[in-house]
């Protein structure tokens, strides 16, 4: 070891882990080493029980709820400053961890954003994934999204941009609870908002298409929320922000005939070379 | 309280207790020294029974920047919403998309 390298500023790091849903059930071995290993740890939570949890692994956790601010503050702010204060300490030489509830790199802009800066001035920068909302509903609801296909969508992208929908898919839609907040400033939208979301899907609904409105259970002494009714009830029935909108198939799945054709062609001429192997040699 | 959390957390990693049925559950948590508004939590799967000892704070599950909203990465974040053309703007910078 040289002198040189013993003066070096120790250089700051950040890794962005997934405390998943539901408290003691979910949080992966390698994600509490993160958080015990850091300096310092930055914590975007889904319940206030969950972070008293977390201060119990680490003695520097910092919550980043109250950058949220009370009434005309733009959620575009507080996610830029998630990342300052993040990137700050990283840059101050310490390791950083930022933990966010579920999986720190679904529906969460911060995480990608502060690791995108961090690499970009030569710092490490890692994710770590966490049992998502999503992992849940699969569980939950009993839904393999392998079976018919799954579509995910913030649900205000369906009333903001043209968005195809595949009714012979299951449609999982996210954030119903603010449909069509176009501020950064609101944390719920009302009935009638969630009635322009039932209008847009009426295009590929049947109207008393069954859905589900899911939630899944924070704390382990919980169950998750799962409640049934029709989609033209959906604008009546409140939704909050940690509510789930799921929509399963509408259609059923539908035969390319074409398609299966030149696959049955295909398996007829290997199993032609199979049977005649020096025939497709000579070709 | 750090009692509480730490019945909690031993409840969550264990099979056995993690979906016992609530009155099952209470009777462990009694065993294992629960305080009153947690076994009333368990019994019910209410978590409102801890709001006098966990203080009932309203917490923003929200991380994401929403589609058609504000890009944080922009200039003025304080700048109407995009009012869209008929392309998204960048979206490199989006997450795809509630809960995480």
């Amino acid at each position: 070891m040289t002198p040189d390298t013993d003066r070096r500023e120790p250089r700051g790091s950040i890794a962005c882990v997934g405390l998943g849903m539901t408290l003691g059930s979910h949080l992966s071995p390698l994600a509490r080493s993160y958080i015990e290993q850091s300096d310092v740890v930055f914590a975007a939570l889904s319940d206030a029980i969950v972070e008293r949890w977390l201060e119990q692994m680490h003695p520097d956790v910092r919550s980043l709820q109250p950058y949220y601010g009370s009434g005309d503050k733009s959620r575009a702010v507080t996610y830029r400053e998630w990342v300052d204060v993040m990137m700050a300490e990283v840059r101050a030489g310490r390791r950083v961890c930022g933990v966010f509830y579920g999986h720190p790199g679904i529906f969460a802009w911060s995480p990608h954003e502060v690791i995108r800066v961090a690499r970009a001035e030569g710092f490490h920068a890692h994710m770590e994934p966490g049992i998502s909302a999503e992992d849940c509903l699969y569980a939950d609801l009993g839904i393999d999204p392998g079976r018919h296909g799954c579509q995910h969508y913030e649900a205000s992208q369906l009333l903001l941009y043209e968005t195809p929908i595949n009714p012979g898919a299951h449609l999982v839609l996210w954030q119903v609870g603010l449909v069509g907040d176009r501020s950064m400033k609101r944390f719920a939208t009302g009935p009638e908002y969630r009635q322009v979301l039932v209008d847009v899907l009426s295009r590929d609904y049947p109207p008393d298409h069954g859905i589900i409105i899911y939630r899944g259970a924070t704390l382990p002494i919980e169950r998750p929320r799962i409640r049934h009714l029709a989609l033209r009830d959906l604008p009546a029935t409140d939704v909050a922000a940690e509510d789930t909108v799921v929509l399963p198939p509408a259609a059923p799945l539908r035969a390319q005939r074409a398609v299966r054709e030149r696959l049955t062609e295909l398996d007829r001429m290997a199993a032609e070379s199979r049977e005649h192997p020096s025939a497709s040699h000579e070709k | 309280m750090s009692n509480t959390i730490e019945l909690l957390e031993a409840v969550g990693r264990d099979a056995s207790l993690r979906h016992a049925s609530g009155d099952d559950l209470a009777q462990a948590l009694g065993g294992m020294g629960a305080g009153e508004s947690l076994k009333q939590a368990a019994a019910s799967g209410d978590r409102s029974h801890l709001v006098q000892e966990f203080g009932g704070g309203d917490v923003k599950v929200n991380h994401n920047v929403g589609q058609g909203g504000c890009d944080p990465a922009g200039d003025d974040s304080e700048h109407e919403p995009e009012d869209d053309g008929d392309e998204a703007g960048d979206t490199s910078h989006s997450s795809a998309g509630s809960r995480s």
